[in-house]
């Protein structure tokens, strides 16, 4: 402290001393003062100019934390972006981190519809080789789980239980075979999976299944339309003694009043029985103009080759599972002179339609060799490749979102905005009841056992009719 | 009238393939008293073997000699199934069946050990994984046989007491185990097996009728008269005992084995016969002998399991009354006809339909 008072008292002194001993001009005086005062001004510019300098480097802090929030969402988006991020976490067959969502389907692979089967396993495994090969759908790529039922109703319950229990699938896409599906409905809505496929018969009403494809009965009755465009009066049925009859028996009870038509006969056929002539004398007694037929492949070739050799040629018609359209499972049994002629319902485009979505399709079949591309029912195999197809156009409308809520929602308004694919009719559920049954209308083709004048090869379907609901 | 007729000629054609399918099975239960619930499952192995070697296929042998050989086929399958499957559990000795299933089971193990090395249940062993030589393969194989042998004797026994139910089981395990060797060997994709007659028809007035139906239908009126003639053999009269009281039959002396061997033979043969004319008249399939085997048993049911002449009208009244009530009446009911038929019969004549019949407990 006492050093301090000694620079003052220093201080002063020497200012003492320096005003004595300066001018005493007082032009030297204000010379001084003036430097006084822009020393003070300079001082006061550093000061603001610090002062400029700390606000700015402020806003550069501010900014940089901005961008860094802004990092930090653009990462919080991402994830957003990612396999079902917008799901449950408990979403059945949902794995965010693998980014993966396992699917199933069961399939008569083997036993007696294997012909149908291994096509049909091919288009799915397709679809979904496909759909990843593309990316996936919002970060998500599939899995598929697949099962052999045989065509046996046991075997596609204890399937469909195994993948929604073991597997643990999200749902079951284009899964087939139509008389042991509805089995499985009880354990198909305990679990609340949902089934989306060419269910048949017709829509019963339950929550989780969805028909992508018309039905047997529309099928038949869209036979009958044909039958009356080429001028048929009199109309006959023969169905085996189960659900294919009923629906083929629904199909011309509903459709041929429609145009004024003569029901003369409704046969029956036991299933598995090759006793297909009582029903064959009786149609040709009712000298039917036009038949309909739901018969498994062998007793509709047994039908045309006993209806030719009686020399009895009606207009016959089948809905695509029972004729095989696009395919030989009928007519490679048939003697090529009866099976000529032979019309048959087709749920999707042929497999040598020029559409580009089938020439597509085609080119990766060509490639193809996993399980069931041996099959020489290659329209099987497209099939289930459109419905697939279509389910992930679908998926792909859900924004990450696969809780089973939102799907339903989604699903059942494609009345408003229907999936398109261009080898099948468009797809346009509604809520229930009957909005399930998402797909109204097939097309018709015909067989050609020989070369047409149209160049035409022999062995060939060709389409007819395009795809066009029932007449009302 | 002509559409009656026409009727009558499509329930005879069916009919005949039931009678035949149901001669065979009422054969086997002369010989061996159990229904062989397999009879149509075995004779259409044989019709697949038929259709392999024909000139519809791979062999591409003259149709004629291709049935030939498929009903020798027939003959020695049943003849096998009987010495390997059914000998231990009707009394008699299970020596074939293990040396048979030890035989495949070194069979079996060449390949394995070749492949793998020693099968995966002992791989924790050090030094045996892998694959081995073949030689050392068949060595380490024949090594096993005998052991897989003394086990399989001790293991699979001959039944003290002769019962039906596991002869009945068998017969029932064998007809899906046919199924999927059928589906294995050939695919379940339906084939056309054509005979030359294939879609040739005749007029007889104004009824159209087709020459595989007169084949079927006079084939299986000779096959029957054949079995009939059979059985006033010698042979004949053997199996018949050994049915009515196999242990008396054996006290006199009689064979039971060959007895029964021949039986299964012959019941094979007859089967594969039906499936052969089926097949040819209509489509080979998977699913051909599930619709024919029920209609069999009808048939037999209605011979009393016994009489021959009776199974065979059978079988021909069935096929008939479906056809002409399908066309008459309604095929909604064609189903239906045959068991109406046998409740029909069995009211009336419990032992079915020939006085030769009397009922059995099955």
């Amino acid at each position: 402290m006492s050093k301090f008072k000694w620079l003052i008292a220093m201080l002063c002194a020497l200012s003492l001393f320096a005003a004595a001993c300066g001018s005493d001009d007082a032009a030297v005086v204000e010379s001084a003062e003036e430097t006084a005062e822009e020393a003070e001004d300079a001082v006061d510019e550093a000061v603001e100019e610090a002062e400029e300098a700390v606000e700015e480097a402020d806003e550069a802090n501010e900014e940089a934390d901005e961008a860094v929030e802004e990092v930090e969402e653009a990462e919080e988006v991402a994830t957003v972006d990612g396999c079902g991020a917008n799901s449950p976490d408990d979403t059945p067959g949902l794995d965010k981190e693998a980014g993966t969502l396992t699917i199933g389907t069961s399939q008569p692979f083997t036993g007696r519809a294997s012909t149908a089967g291994e096509g049909l396993v091919g288009g799915v495994i397709l679809a979904v080789e496909d759909i990843n090969a593309r990316g996936g759908i919002d970060g998500c790529t599939f899995e598929l789980v697949w099962e052999d039922d045989r065509f046996e109703i046991e075997q596609m319950v204890t399937n469909v239980r195994k993948m929604i229990e073991e597997d643990g699938v999200w749902g079951f896409v284009a899964t087939a075979g139509s008389q042991a599906i509805p089995s499985t409905y009880p354990a198909i809505e305990g679990a609340g999976t949902p089934l989306w496929g060419p269910v048949s018969p017709a829509d019963q009403d339950i929550q989780q299944v969805y028909l992508t494809n018309s039905t047997r009965t529309e099928q038949g009755r869209i036979c009958i339309d044909y039958f009356a465009e080429q001028g048929v009066t009199k109309v006959a049925a023969i169905g085996q003694d189960n659900e294919l009859g009923v629906e083929a028996f629904n199909a011309i009870e509903i459709q041929a009043p429609i145009h004024g038509m003569e029901i003369v006969a409704q046969e029956e056929v036991e299933v598995l029985s090759d006793l297909v002539a009582p029903a064959v004398l009786a149609v040709i007694e009712s000298e039917a103009e036009g038949v309909l037929t739901a018969l498994d492949g062998t007793q509709n070739a047994l039908v045309m080759d006993q209806f030719f050799e009686a020399g009895f040629s009606p207009l016959m018609c089948s809905d695509q599972g029972s004729a095989g359209a696009g395919g030989q499972t009928a007519v490679g049994l048939a003697n090529p002179e009866a099976s000529d002629g032979y019309l048959g319902a087709l749920q999707g485009s042929l497999t040598d339609s020029a559409d580009p979505f089938v020439q597509n399709w085609a080119e990766l079949w060509e490639a193809y060799d996993g399980p069931g591309s041996e099959t020489p029912s290659l329209n099987f195999s497209l099939q289930t490749f459109s419905i697939a197809t279509a389910f992930f156009e679908l998926m792909d409308r859900l924004d990450g979102n696969y809780a089973y809520d939102n799907f339903h929602a989604a699903a059942e308004t494609l009345g408003d905005n229907p999936i398109l694919v261009p080898s099948m009719p468009p797809i346009a559920c509604g809520p229930l009841p009957g909005g399930h049954s998402c797909a109204a209308g097939a097309g018709i083709a015909v067989y050609n056992a020989f070369e047409d004048p149209d160049g035409d090869g022999a062995g060939t379907w060709v389409q007819v009719r395009d795809f066009q609901a029932p007449a009302n | 009238m002509d559409q009656l007729l026409q009727q009558i000629v499509a329930g005879l054609e069916a009919g005949s393939y039931y009678s035949l399918i149901g001669l065979a099975i009422v054969v086997i239960m002369k010989s061996t008293d159990v229904p062989n619930f397999a009879m149509a499952e075995m004779g259409l192995v044989a019709a697949y073997v038929a259709w392999w070697l024909s000139d519809d296929a791979e062999v591409g042998l003259p149709f004629a000699l291709a049935i030939i050989i498929g009903l020798v086929f027939a003959a020695a399958f049943g003849a096998v199934t009987q010495f390997l499957l059914v000998r231990p559990l009707t009394g008699l000795s299970n020596q074939p069946l293990a040396v048979f299933s030890s035989l495949a089971f070194g069979f079996v193990m060449i390949d394995q050990i070749r492949e793998r090395g020693l099968p995966a249940f002992i791989d924790w062993i050090p030094g045996l994984g892998g694959g081995y030589p073949t030689p050392i393969a068949v060595l380490l194989s024949i090594a096993l046989v005998p052991i897989s042998y003394f086990i399989l004797r001790k293991w699979v026994k001959k039944l003290d007491v002769i019962d039906h139910f596991p002869l009945l089981l068998l017969t029932i395990g064998l007809n899906f185990a046919l199924g999927s060797i059928i589906e294995n060997l050939w695919s379940s994709t339906p084939q056309r097996f054509e005979a030359p007659w294939s879609g040739e028809t005749f007029n007889v007035g104004d009824t159209r009728i087709g020459v595989d139906q007169l084949i079927s239908i006079s084939m299986g009126a000779a096959i029957a008269l054949i079995l009939a003639a059979f059985f006033r053999s010698k042979w004949g009269v053997r199996m018949r005992a050994i049915a009515e009281d196999g242990s008396t039959a054996r006290m006199l002396g009689i064979n039971a084995g060959a007895v029964s061997l021949i039986a299964w033979a012959l019941g094979t043969s007859v089967a594969g016969a039906a499936m052969i004319l089926n097949t040819s008249s209509t489509v080979l399939e998977l699913g051909s002998a599930e619709g024919l085997i029920l209609k069999g048993f009808i048939a037999a049911v209605l011979g009393g399991f016994v009489s021959l002449p009776g199974t065979f009208a059978g079988g021909l009244i069935v096929g008939v009354a479906e056809a002409v009530v399908g066309g008459q009446i309604s095929t909604s009911l064609q189903p239906t006809m045959a068991l109406l038929i046998v409740v029909a019969v069995l009211l009336i004549s419990p032992g079915g339909l020939s006085r030769e019949a009397k009922l059995r407990e099955v």
